[in-house]
């Protein structure tokens, strides 16, 4: 089976008509439709789902009310219909599935399901088949029980590791799924079918062998039991629908809970950013204080030019003396020196002494040195004053008030930023927080354990009547034994349409598990190959399932390897499908959203390089942070047969263009 | 994929219990039975899938009375 043709109309994001063309060539069957967060990658998948099925999932795989399913800026122009139009090819035949919502006449502006009415066509070649057989000869290409298997996203993906722990209810759910699409159904409604006509046949059989004298009284005794059957039955199929009520009620509440658990992560979360803004702004406030401070003495920054010169001079000035200084000392010790001299003291240079025939050109010296020194003038400057009035200006220079100003400017800047950041997250948070009602929350969770306890209950009423229901179907069975053994019994027709149908179910009944069993066997096989292809890890043997069809890995030393991550989780899962694909229907085209969110380069290069050879088609819907689409795809190029990119054009708005 | 090979897993199943567990059923009724649960086996209603079985019993019943 290959789908040719999507097209959309104001279908979620997509408004108007948006048309996609899906590659038909064998080897070049992948198509890649790339897409940030929030374009509608997962609305494509959607607009798949709901133009089979009429489903369109959300989160939790919960339905998605029809309603939201028309997109908002084509409602707000007045324009209230939307359809899914599907080509595909499948058995040799063309198919062209057209699935349209309207607006009912009476409804003014449609905010309910109940507001729309919606009506499916399937053209088959050039024929119309008939409304009654549309879903008939859906099923017999992409039944929508098994359309878990083949238009899936991460969170689907997920679930699968739930089939580790036997016995879970959603484990059970996701059992129920695999084993429709290995064909188990085939058998299991079989065996239950002829129960059914088993039944009828043992009543008649009743009436027939009442009117014989010998088998009135076994006769009574099979007409006792059948009603008590009949009655047992009814009682247990109204427990499961209880308890089926009473499940989706508490998926309900799990949802809203999990919803609330985000109000009260919101509620902290404000809290902080609350408190975060309150000292931002005390800070502000004290900033502003300080500027104004500061600006007081804003008017010294006016005479730093003339600061600055004052400050030269006052180095020179300074220089000047320190020179004088050393000239005056300089004078002195000479005149020093000489006068020991000729004070017949050795020489202070070189220690010996100096001959009187010297001293009077000694004399001389001294007197002209002497004389420099009394003409030697120091500048009259006060040197102290000038030391404190350089530091009273340095200190001035060191930083200005300007400057100091200018520091305390950019604090603020960065605090206005913060604040305007805290401020819109806090309207965010406020509108998340907004119209939950803390008290019906409480209310919620009292509500939810109450259903828990109920449905203990209930499971055990369920076990208690599944046991009187076997016993009795013994009984049953036992009665119809010994009746056809009764030579008179032997004569009726209805005694050989019970037999019949006796042997007949104990044929179906006991093939239900050996079929199981077999199943299991090629699906682990056949998983075990896909792993092997898709998972990095040489070391590993393969894996093993259980009697869930829980996959779990084993080691080379033959043991399961208990924990696992999430990228492993994903490899299991993916090896899983592709097992059942193999052991199962034909599944046809494959569409997954965002598949390799959980996954290294290699383990995404294996899945790209080995799923194409799988599939009729391959859709992979994905988003720049998952697959860089300038690298990541060399391994599958040369089979991508369509790349195509969903555009924004408004929040509410896009459009899918071919790359 | 292998629709066929499933096919007939579910077909050796239901055969090689039968042959085992009732030998006395005819294989071409075994067979009708299993052909209308496979081609019913989606099939949200199962009142029609039950008449048919039903007729193909009486059918017998009736050539082998």
């Amino acid at each position: 089976m290959k789908i040719s043709a999507l097209i959309m109309k104001n279908f979620m994001p997509y408004k108007n008509e948006v048309s996609v063309r899906f590659p038909q060539d064998d080897h070049r069957n992948v198509m890649i439709i790339y897409g940030d967060n929030m374009r509608g990658k997962t609305s494509f998948l959607n607009a798949i789902r709901w133009g089979f099925y009429g489903k369109a999932l959300g989160r939790h795989l919960r339905e998605i009310p029809i309603h939201f399913l028309l997109n908002t800026d084509a409602a707000s122009e007045g324009d209230f219909h939307f359809e899914v139009r599907i080509v595909f090819k499948a058995g040799g035949h063309e198919y062209i599935l057209i699935r349209k919502a309207t607006k009912r006449e009476h409804v003014a502006f449609p905010s309910r399901p109940e507001d729309f009415t919606v009506s499916v066509s399937l053209q088959k070649d050039d024929s119309v088949v008939p409304g009654h057989s549309v879903e008939a000869e859906i099923n017999r290409y992409i039944p929508e029980q098994v359309s878990r298997f083949f238009l899936f996203d991460g969170e689907l993906l997920q679930e699968y590791e739930t089939l580790l722990l036997e016995g879970s209810e959603q484990g059970e759910r996701i059992k129920n799924a695999i084993e429709q699409v290995l064909g188990v159904p085939v058998l299991t409604r079989g065996r239950d079918e002829i129960e059914t006509i088993l039944r009828t046949a043992q009543k008649q059989q009743s009436k027939e062998i009442a009117k014989v004298k010998s088998l009135e009284v076994l006769a009574e005794r099979q007409s006792e039991l059948q009603d008590k059957l009949a009655s047992i039955e009814s009682s247990l199929q109204r427990l499961k629908s209880q308890q089926n009520e009473m499940r989706s009620q508490r998926e309900m509440l799990d949802d809203e809970i999990e919803k609330v658990d985000e109000v009260y992560r919101n509620l902290t979360e404000s809290k902080s950013l609350k408190a975060r803004l309150g000292a931002i702004i005390g800070r502000l406030d004290q900033l502003g204080r300080e500027k104004k401070e500061l600006a007081k003495k804003a008017w010294v920054d006016l005479l730093l030019p003339k600061l600055r010169a004052r400050q030269i001079d006052l180095y020179n000035a300074q220089q000047l003396i320190f020179d004088a200084e050393e000239q005056r000392n300089s004078y002195k010790r000479k005149i020093d020196d000489l006068t020991k001299i000729i004070s017949r003291e050795p020489c202070p240079t070189c220690g010996g002494m100096v001959g009187s025939e010297s001293f009077s050109s000694i004399r001389d010296q001294i007197s002209e040195l002497e004389g420099k020194l009394s003409s030697h003038n120091v500048p009259d400057l006060d040197l102290q004053s000038i030391s404190f009035e350089l530091n009273g200006i340095s200190d001035i220079l060191a930083e200005s008030v300007g400057d100091q100003i200018a520091v305390l400017q950019r604090e603020d800047r960065r605090l206005s930023v913060e604040l305007t950041q805290i401020d819109n997250s806090l309207r965010i948070i406020e509108d998340k927080i907004q119209g939950n009602d803390l008290e019906e929350i409480a209310r919620k969770r009292r509500q939810r354990d109450l259903i828990v306890r109920a449905e203990g209950d209930l499971d055990g009423k369920i076990r208690d009547t599944e046991i009187d229901l076997r016993k009795k179907r013994s009984d049953l069975e036992m009665i119809s034994r010994q009746i056809s053994n009764e030579p008179a019994a032997r004569q009726q027709r209805s005694t050989a349409k019970v037999q019949l149908c006796s042997e007949l179910l104990h044929a179906f009944s006991e093939s239900v598990e050996r079929l199981r069993d077999s199943l299991r066997l090629k699906v682990e096989a056949s998983a075990t190959q896909a792993f092997k292809r898709l998972s990095t890890q040489a070391g590993y043997q393969g894996l093993s399932i259980n009697s869930s069809y829980g996959l779990s890995i084993i080691d080379d030393n033959g043991r399961k390897v208990d924990l696992r991550s999430a990228g492993a989780e994903q490899i299991v899962a993916l090896s899983l499908i592709d097992g059942l694909a193999r052991t199962g229907r034909s599944a046809g085209p494959v569409v997954m959203d965002t598949p390799f969110g959980r996954l290294d380069l290699k383990h995404r290069e294996n899945i790209l390089s080995y799923l194409p050879d799988t599939t009729s088609q391959l859709i992979l819907l994905v988003h720049d942070g998952e697959v860089r689409k300038d690298t990541d795809l060399t391994p599958v190029a040369s089979r991508i047969g369509k790349e195509y990119v969903i555009r924004e054009i408004t929040s509410r708005q896009s459009n899918i263009e071919v790359l | 994929m292998n629709g066929s090979e499933n096919e007939d897993m579910v077909w050796l199943a239901l055969k090689r219990t039968a042959n085992e567990v009732a030998p006395s059923i005819p294989e071409g009724l075994l067979r009708q039975m299993y052909n209308i649960q496979r081609d019913h086996e989606f099939a949200l209603d199962s009142a029609e899938s039950v008449k048919l079985m039903e007729r193909c019993v009486d059918d017998f019943i009736e050539r082998h009375a």
